[in-house]
C-alpha cells in the first residue's frame, strides 16, 4: 500500500485527456502488427486441426504431406520436446499447486476435441502449406463423447480425462442459510443459463518466429503475456534464456490471447527448421480453436425481508470447461467469490463446479468468471425488488456492502463501495422516459450492478517491474514488459512518469512487451495492468525524482523537499529553475545514475480456506452500476436498446478518454452477450466459425453509451486508480433483462436474448 | 499483367488470378494498412475505395481492378498532414486496439465524400459494414461527427 | 488466413463475348459479377471452378433505362446500391429498393449486382461451412455428399433460396432476360426458380441473365421487409415482397411472396388472392396475413427456429400492408426502410 499512496499536490498530466502516443500510428496505418510483419526467406506455417470431438489417433502419416512441393517440415507429437504445455496461471512466478492444468501441444493418440492440434506445416508459401496440411494422413475412430455438463457429471459418463469429469469444486458457506430463508418476506428462485462466447478481437492469432543472430529464438506476436517464453522453453527443452517473446500491440485481447496461441507452434518450427516462420490463424480457426468464455447454469434461491434486505441466498453454479482445463477452475473461483454480488449476504451457500466435455475448451475472457454470475445475482436482486414493490435503486443501496462488510468468501472490503451512488447516478442518467411509438411497443427499464475484481489473486504475490531512465538531452525512456492490449496501457505509463518527472509527454518514449529488453511486468489480463505497472512505473517516478533531486538540491542550495519538477525543468521556491540537462550532466559527473528500476508487489496472502470463510482473494473490486432503457416489439419479440448509462467508480481516471473507452466499449460487448452473441455448438461441432454466423454488434446495433466515470479517491492503482479493463461487460446482460421484465413482465433467463426467445417467453410461439 | 493505380500511383503486377485485392495490397505492394478480419467480407478491416467507392478487398479480385483507382488507408494523408477523418479519430480517440481503424477511416472518408453533414442516423447506416471490438462505436461516431464540423469550417 | 484455389479469369466486354467464354469452358466455368456470394462459397470450397467468366467489365449490362409509364430495364451488372438510391426506383417501386439496399453491408452493395442477388446461392446451416467442417460432419449432397442433412432421408436439398430482391422481382411481375448460345428468351422472374436447394434456377448453366425487366409502374405499390438477426451484413432469415396495384381504394391486384422460407421464393396466393377487390382495412390485412403464414414452411436450416419464422411470417405480411395501406406501423423492421 505504502507503494501506492496519492501525492498530494495538484496534478498536472494525470486526469486529463491527453492523446495517446500510439494514435497517430494507428489512424494512419503505421502500426505493424503481428501479422503485418515479415522476413527475408520466411516460411508459412499452418495448424492441422481435429475435425472430431472425441476419437482416438489410429493412424497419422505425415509422408506424401513431408514430400510436397516447398514443404520444409512437418511436426506430429513425436516430435515436440516436450510435448506437454502448462495452461494455468500465465505469466505468473509461483505454482498454484492444485489447479495446475496442462494440454499436448500436439495431440498424441487421442483428441477431445474439434479443433484440437494434431500437426504443424511449414512451406515456402502459404498455399502449399495449406496444400500439404490436407495431405497428411489421418484416421480416426471415434470414442465415446459427452457435451453438456449434466452428462458428464452423470454416473457413467464418458471419461474425457482420466481423472474424471469434475474438474474442480469451490464451496462457500456462512451463517444459517435455513433460518435466512425462515426469516424471508419473499422467496425468488431463478436458473439462469449463460452460452459459449467468442473473444472476436478483429485481429486472429498471429506471429512470426526467427532465430535471431544472438540464437536466440525470438518470437514477435500478438500476445497478453510476453512470460509465455518461459512455457515455449520448456517444450522445445531449452533453458528459459533462450527464448525471447516481443510483444506487438495487440489488436484486441479480451481475455483471448492470454493463453498460448501461435507461440509454441512458431518456436517449435523455427527450431526444427532454422528459418524464418509466420503463422496467422484464418478467422474460422480462431473462431473454431480459441477457448471461449464459459457457459454457466446459474441456480439462485434468495430470501429477503419486507424491507428489501437479502437475509439467505443459495446459490449453485455449474460451467462447462469443454475439453481442457486451462484457467477453468480459477474462473470458476472468480464466480464464486463474486457469486452474491456487491451485497451483504449474511446467509449464504455456495456451490460451484466445472465439468469436462468435449465441447470446445473455455478459459479466459473479460469478466472472466465475474460476468456470468452478475446475470444470476442482479436478476436476482430485480425479482426481489418486484416481489416486494420497491424501487430497483432502493434494494441495491439496502444490500450494498459497506468498507469494513464481508464478502461470502470472508474478504473485508477495504475501500468505498460506491454502489449506491452509482446506481443512482446511472437511473438518473436515462431522464425522460420514451414514449412507446406504437401499442405493441412496450418501453421499459433495467438497472444492474457488480463487483470485479481487478489484480491478480492475492496468493499468487503478483508483482510487476519498469525501467525508468533519462537521455543525456533529458528526453524520458520508459522500459516496462506489458503488453498494449489497445486500451492505453503503454500510453498510461508515459502519463505517470510525465506527472512524476516533470518531462513533457513529447518527450517520452516508452518500450513495451519485450521479455529480452523489458522488465517483466506480468500479464495485460485480469484488469490488472494500470494497477500493477502503473504502480511499478510510479515507484520508479519517484524514486528516480529523489535521487536526481538531491543532486538538484545541492546544486540550487535548497532541500529536496522544496524542489518541483515541471516542464523539463527543477524549479526552486525562489523562481530560480535548473535545467533537466544541466542536473544530468552533474548526476553523470557525480556518479548519481540517471535511471532507476521500480518493483512493485501486489499485496500478497496465502490460500483462503473457502470452506471455513475467511480470507482475503482479491487486492481489491471495482464496482458500477448500468442502466437501460429498451424498447420491446411484442409481435416479433425484437429487442432495441434505446438509451444506456454506464456509471463506474474507478477510483481515478488517469486518462479520461481511456476510461470512457473502456466504458462503452466493454458496455457494448455487454450488450453482444445479452442480446446476440452466441458460440453455437451440436454434439460438439462448433456451427459458427464465420463472422456471418458469429454475430457481434454493429454501429447500427447498439445505443449511445454514455460513460459515468466517479472517482471516489480510493482504490490500490497509482493516483488511487481501480482496474476498468472488465468491470464494464458484466451489467448489460442483466439491465437489458431487468428492463425487458420491466416493459413485458416476461422473465428472459437464458442468453443471449434473442428475439424469439422473448417471442416464446411473450407466448406468441408456442410450438 | 494487371495495371492498377494506387494512392495516385501506377503499378503494373503479374499477379495469378485467384489473387484477391487484399493480398495484392499486403504482400505484392507492402502496403499492410488494410487488414484481414474476417476473410469473407463481413468485417470492414479491409475496406478500400475502389474509383471512390468503399468495397470489402478481401473478396475482391486484383485482376477486378484492372485499369481502376485503388485508394487506401495509406492514401488519405497529404505528406505529413493527416486527412481531417485521422485527425479527428485521433482527437475524439476513436481507436483504441486500431485494428479496424483502417477500414473506419477509409469507409468515413467515403462517407463524407458522399455525404459532407451526415446525420448520426446516416452515420451509423454507413458504418455498419465495419466491425470495431474495442470502442462500442461511441467515439468512432462522434470522430466522424467532429470531422463533419471541421470540413464544414 | 482463407485462400481462394486456382482458377483462370476470363473479363469479357460483351455479352456476347461472355457467352462464347461460357461455351468454350462448359461445365468449368462459372460466372462471377461481384463476387460477393461467390467468393466467400469458394474461399469455403463450396465451388472450385477452373474458369470464371467475370462480367464486370461487361458494360452493357450496367444502368437502369426506361420509364414508369412503360417500364423499366436494370442491366443485371447494376450495383445494389446504385439501385438501391436510383430515384425513379425508389418512387415508382420503392419494394425493389428497400430490398436491395438492406442486402448485407454498404461495402458489399457496391460490389454486389442485381443479377448477383437474384442468382444468389441458397444456404443450410450444414452447407456453408468450411470444407473441413463439411467432411468431419459429413458432405451433404449440395456438395460433395450423398444425404441431406437436415431432413436425412429426404430425396432432395432443402438449402433456403437467400435473396432479398428474387421476391420482391416476383411481387411485382418482373421479367428476366437470358442470353445463351440458342440467343436470348425472356421469363418471368418467378419461372427463373425452381424448388431444389442445389437446381435452384431455371436457367441453364450457358445462359446469363442480363437484366430484370420491370412492369409499367401503373399505380404499382410495394413493400419489402426483411427479418434477421441483427442490423446489417445478414441474410434474410424471412423476406416479404408485398406488390399492389389500385383501382380508387380498391385492390386490383395483389401479390404477396415471402422469401427465405423454401428453395425458392413463395407466393401466398391464398392471401394475395383475398384482397383482391377489398379496400385495405385492417381487417382485410390481417386476413390475407393470416393466409399468409400458411405457404411458409420453412426448415430448421437457418437461424430461428420454424415456427418462430412461421409466426413472423403473419406479422411481417401485416405491417407491409399496413405500410402500403398507408396505415401506421412501428417496429425496428420499419425503420430498415427509411
Amino acid at each position: 500500500m505504502a507503494d501506492a499512496v496519492a501525492t498530494t499536490q495538484e496534478l498536472r498530466i494525470v486526469g486529463q485527456p491527453i492523446q495517446r502516443h500510439d494514435a497517430r500510428d494507428k489512424v494512419a496505418a503505421a502500426m505493424a502488427y503481428a501479422g503485418d510483419f515479415a522476413l527475408p526467406g520466411m516460411l508459412h506455417a499452418f495448424v492441422l486441426r481435429s475435425p472430431y470431438p472425441s476419437a482416438r489417433i489410429v493412424k497419422l502419416d505425415t509422408q506424401r504431406a513431408a514430400a510436397m512441393p516447398g514443404v520444409a517440415v512437418v511436426l506430429t507429437a513425436r516430435d515436440v520436446p516436450k510435448n506437454t504445455l502448462s495452461t494455468d496461471v500465465p505469466g505468473q512466478t509461483t505454482t498454484v499447486g492444485p489447479l495446475r492444468a496442462t494440454l499436448h501441444v500436439l495431440a498424441e493418440d487421442r483428441v477431445r476435441h474439434q479443433g484440437e492440434p494434431v500437426a504443424l506445416i511449414a512451406a515456402e508459401t502459404l498455399e502449399q502449406a495449406r496444400a500439404a496440411t490436407e495431405a497428411v494422413d489421418v484416421e480416426y475412430a471415434p470414442l465415446p463423447s459427452v457435451f453438456t455438463t449434466a452428462d458428464a457429471l452423470a454416473p457413467g459418463a464418458p471419461a474425457v480425462h482420466e481423472s474424471g469429469n469434475l474438474l474442480a469444486q469451490w464451496r462457500i458457506a456462512r451463517g444459517d442459510v435455513a433460518a435466512g430463508f425462515a426469516r424471508a418476506a419473499v422467496v425468488v428462485e431463478g436458473e439462469y443459463v449463460t452460452q459459449f462466447v467468442d473473444a472476436a478481437y478483429l485481429e486472429p492469432e498471429s506471429g512470426v518466429a526467427w532465430i535471431d543472430s544472438d540464437g536466440v529464438i525470438t518470437i514477435r506476436l500478438s500476445t497478453q503475456v510476453i512470460e509465455h517464453f518461459r512455457d515455449v522453453a520448456e517444450v522445445l527443452n531449452v533453458p528459459q534464456n533462450r527464448v525471447r517473446v516481443i510483444g506487438t500491440y495487440l489488436g484486441g485481447g479480451f481475455g483471448g490471447k492470454e493463453d498460448v496461441t501461435v507461440e509454441v507452434y512458431l518456436g517449435l518450427l523455427a527450431l526444427k527448421t532454422g528459418r524464418p516462420v509466420k503463422m496467422v490463424w484464418t478467422r474460422q480457426e480462431s473462431l473454431l480453436a480459441r477457448a471461449k468464455r464459459h457457459p454457466y447454469r446459474l441456480k439462485y434461491r434468495t430470501g429477503a425481508l419486507a424491507t428489501g434486505e437479502i437475509v439467505a441466498q443459495e446459490i449453485d453454479l455449474l460451467a462447462d470447461s469443454g475439453a481442457y482445463a486451462y484457467l477453468s477452475a480459477l474462473v470458476l473461483l472468480y464466480s464464486t467469490v463474486t457469486a452474491a454480488g456487491p451485497y451483504r449476504a449474511p446467509n449464504v451457500s455456495v456451490v460451484a463446479r466445472v465439468a469436462y466435455t468435449n465441447n470446445p475448451p473455455t478459459s479466459a475472457m473479460r469478466g472472466f468468471g465475474a460476468m456470468q454470475t452478475v446475470f444470476g445475482y442482479e436478476s436476482q436482486m430485480d425479482r426481489v425488488a418486484r416481489a416486494l414493490g420497491i424501487d430497483p435503486v432502493r434494494v441495491r443501496a439496502v444490500n450494498t456492502l459497506r468498507r469494513g462488510d464481508s464478502l461470502p468468501v470472508g474478504q473485508v472490503m477495504e475501500t468505498h463501495v460506491a454502489i449506491p451512488e452509482l446506481a443512482r447516478r446511472a437511473w438518473a442518467a436515462l431522464g425522460t422516459p420514451a414514449a412507446p411509438r406504437a401499442p405493441h411497443v412496450k418501453v421499459g427499464r433495467g438497472l444492474a450492478c457488480n463487483l470485479q475484481p481487478y489484480g491478480r489473486i492475492v496468493w499468487l504475490h503478483d508483482w510487476s517491474s519498469a525501467w525508468i531512465g533519462f537521455e543525456m538531452d533529458g528526453s524520458l525512456v520508459v522500459r516496462c514488459g506489458a503488453p498494449d492490449v489497445g486500451g492505453g496501457q503503454a500510453s498510461s505509463l508515459c502519463q505517470i512518469a510525465s506527472e512524476v518527472l516533470g518531462v513533457p509527454l513529447d518527450r517520452i518514449v516508452v518500450h513495451v512487451s519485450d521479455s529480452a529488453l523489458t522488465p517483466l511486468s506480468g500479464t495485460t489480463t485480469a484488469s490488472r495492468q494500470l494497477y500493477m505497472s502503473g504502480n511499478a512505473v510510479l515507484k520508479a517516478a519517484r524514486e528516480l525524482r529523489a535521487q536526481l533531486l538531491t543532486v538538484a538540491a545541492r546544486l540550487l542550495d535548497t532541500d529536496a523537499e522544496k524542489l518541483e519538477m515541471i516542464d523539463g525543468a527543477v524549479h526552486a521556491p525562489d523562481a530560480r529553475t535548473l535545467s533537466l540537462r544541466s542536473l544530468l550532466v552533474e548526476c553523470a559527473r557525480a556518479s548519481v545514475p540517471r535511471s532507476h528500476l521500480g518493483v512493485y508487489h501486489a499485496p500478497a496472502g496465502e490460500p483462503v480456506d473457502l470452506n471455513a470463510g475467511a480470507g482475503k482473494v482479491f487486492p481489491d473490486y471495482t464496482f458500477g452500476a448500468h442502466a437501460a432503457e429498451v424498447e420491446v416489439d411484442t409481435e416479433t419479440g425484437e429487442v432495441r436498446v434505446l438509451k444506456y448509462a454506464a456509471a463506474h467508480d474507478v477510483g481515478r481516471a488517469i486518462n479520461p478518454q481511456s476510461v470512457e473507452g473502456q466504458i462503452q466499449g466493454g458496455a457494448v460487448q455487454g450488450l453482444g452477450y445479452g442480446l446476440m452473441e452466441d458460440v453455437v455448438v451440436e454434439d460438439g461441432i462448433n456451427l459458427t466459425t464465420s463472422f456471418a454466423t458469429y454475430l457481434i454488434p454493429t454501429a447500427a446495433d447498439v445505443p449511445d453509451v454514455e460513460a459515468i466515470v466517479v472517482e471516489s479517491g480510493e482504490g490500490l492503482g497509482p493516483f488511487n486508480a481501480r482496474g476498468i479493463g472488465e468491470p464494464p461487460i458484466g451489467p448489460p446482460a442483466a439491465a437489458v433483462a431487468n428492463a425487458i421484465e420491466d416493459a413485458t413482465g416476461a422473465r428472459m433467463t437464458r442468453l443471449p436474448i434473442t428475439a424469439e426467445r422473448v417471442a416464446r417467453a411473450l407466448g406468441l410461439v408456442t410450438e | 499483367m494487371i495495371r492498377l493505380t494506387v494512392n495516385g500511383q501506377a503499378h503494373e503486377l503479374d499477379v495469378p488470378s485467384y489473387r484477391t485485392l487484399l493480398d495484392c495490397l499486403r504482400y505484392d505492394l507492402g502496403l499492410t494498412g488494410s487488414k484481414e478480419g474476417c476473410g469473407v467480407g463481413v468485417c470492414g478491416a479491409c475496406t478500400v475505395l475502389l474509383d471512390g467507392k468503399m468495397i470489402s478487398s478481401c473478396i475482391a479480385l486484383a485482376v477486378f481492378a484492372d485499369g481502376r483507382e485503388v485508394t487506401t488507408v495509406e492514401g488519405l494523408a497529404e505528406d505529413e498532414r493527416l486527412h481531417p477523418v485521422q485527425q479527428a479519430f485521433m482527437d475524439a480517440g476513436g481507436f483504441q486496439c486500431g485494428i479496424c481503424t483502417p477500414g473506419q477511416v477509409v469507409a468515413a472518408k467515403a462517407l463524407l465524400d458522399a455525404i459532407p453533414h451526415p446525420s448520426e442516423a446516416e452515420i451509423k447506416e454507413w458504418m455498419l459494414g465495419n466491425l470495431c471490438r474495442c470502442t462500442g462505436y461511441y467515439k468512432i461516431v462522434e470522430s466522424i461527427q467532429a470531422a463533419a464540423g471541421q470540413a464544414r469550417a | 488466413m482463407m485462400r481462394l484455389p486456382p482458377f483462370t479469369y476470363v473479363a469479357p466486354r460483351t455479352v456476347r463475348d461472355a457467352v462464347a467464354a461460357l461455351r468454350e469452358h462448359g461445365a468449368d466455368a462459372m460466372l462471377v459479377a461481384g463476387g460477393t456470394d461467390l467468393y466467400p462459397n469458394m474461399k469455403r470450397r463450396q465451388f472450385e471452378p477452373k474458369v470464371l467468366v467475370g462480367l464486370g467489365g461487361v458494360a452493357e449490362m450496367r444502368g437502369v433505362r426506361g420509364s414508369a409509364r412503360d417500364g423499366f430495364t436494370i442491366g443485371a451488372g447494376t450495383t445494389l446500391s446504385a439501385l438501391a438510391r436510383h430515384p425513379d426506383i425508389v418512387r415508382h417501386y420503392p419494394g425493389l429498393a428497400t430490398a436491395a439496399g438492406l442486402v448485407s453491408s454498404p461495402q458489399l452493395r457496391n460490389m454486389g449486382t442485381i443479377g448477383g442477388n437474384l442468382c444468389v446461392d441458397t444456404r443450410c446451416n450444414y452447407y456453408n461451412q468450411s470444407f473441413a467442417w463439411r467432411k468431419a460432419i459429413g458432405f451433404c449432397m449440395k456438395k460433395d455428399g450423398e444425404i441431406c442433412l437436415v431432413a436425412p432421408g429426404s430425396p432432395r436439398c432443402w438449402a433456403v433460396s437467400s435473396s432479398d430482391v428474387a421476391p420482391v422481382a416476383w411481387s411485382l411481375g418482373a421479367k428476366v432476360r437470358l442470353v445463351g448460345p440458342a440467343g436470348e428468351r425472356v421469363i418471368p422472374a418467378e419461372a427463373l426458380y425452381r424448388d431444389d436447394g442445389i437446381q435452384y434456377l431455371a436457367k441453364q448453366p450457358n445462359e446469363i441473365l442480363t437484366a430484370l425487366l420491370l412492369p409499367p409502374a401503373d399505380g404499382r405499390r410495394s413493400a419489402y421487409m426483411k427479418l434477421r438477426r441483427r442490423g446489417s451484413f445478414d441474410f434474410p432469415v424471412l423476406g416479404v415482397a408485398v406488390s399492389v396495384r389500385m383501382d380508387g381504394e380498391t385492390v386490383r391486384e395483389a401479390r404477396i411472396v415471402l422469401g427465405a422460407v423454401a428453395s425458392q421464393p413463395r407466393e401466398a396466393t391464398k392471401a394475395s388472392a383475398a384482397l383482391v377487390g377489398r379496400q385495405l382495412t385492417p381487417e382485410a390485412i390481417d386476413a390475407a396475413a393470416e393466409a399468409a403464414a400458411g405457404p411458409s414452411k420453412p426448415l430448421d436450416n437457418t437461424d430461428f427456429t420454424h415456427p418462430y419464422r412461421k409466426k413472423m411470417t403473419r406479422v411481417f405480411v401485416a405491417r407491409a400492408l399496413r405500410r402500403i395501406a398507408g396505415l401506421p406501423v412501428s417496429g425496428r423492421v420499419e425503420e430498415e426502410l427509411a
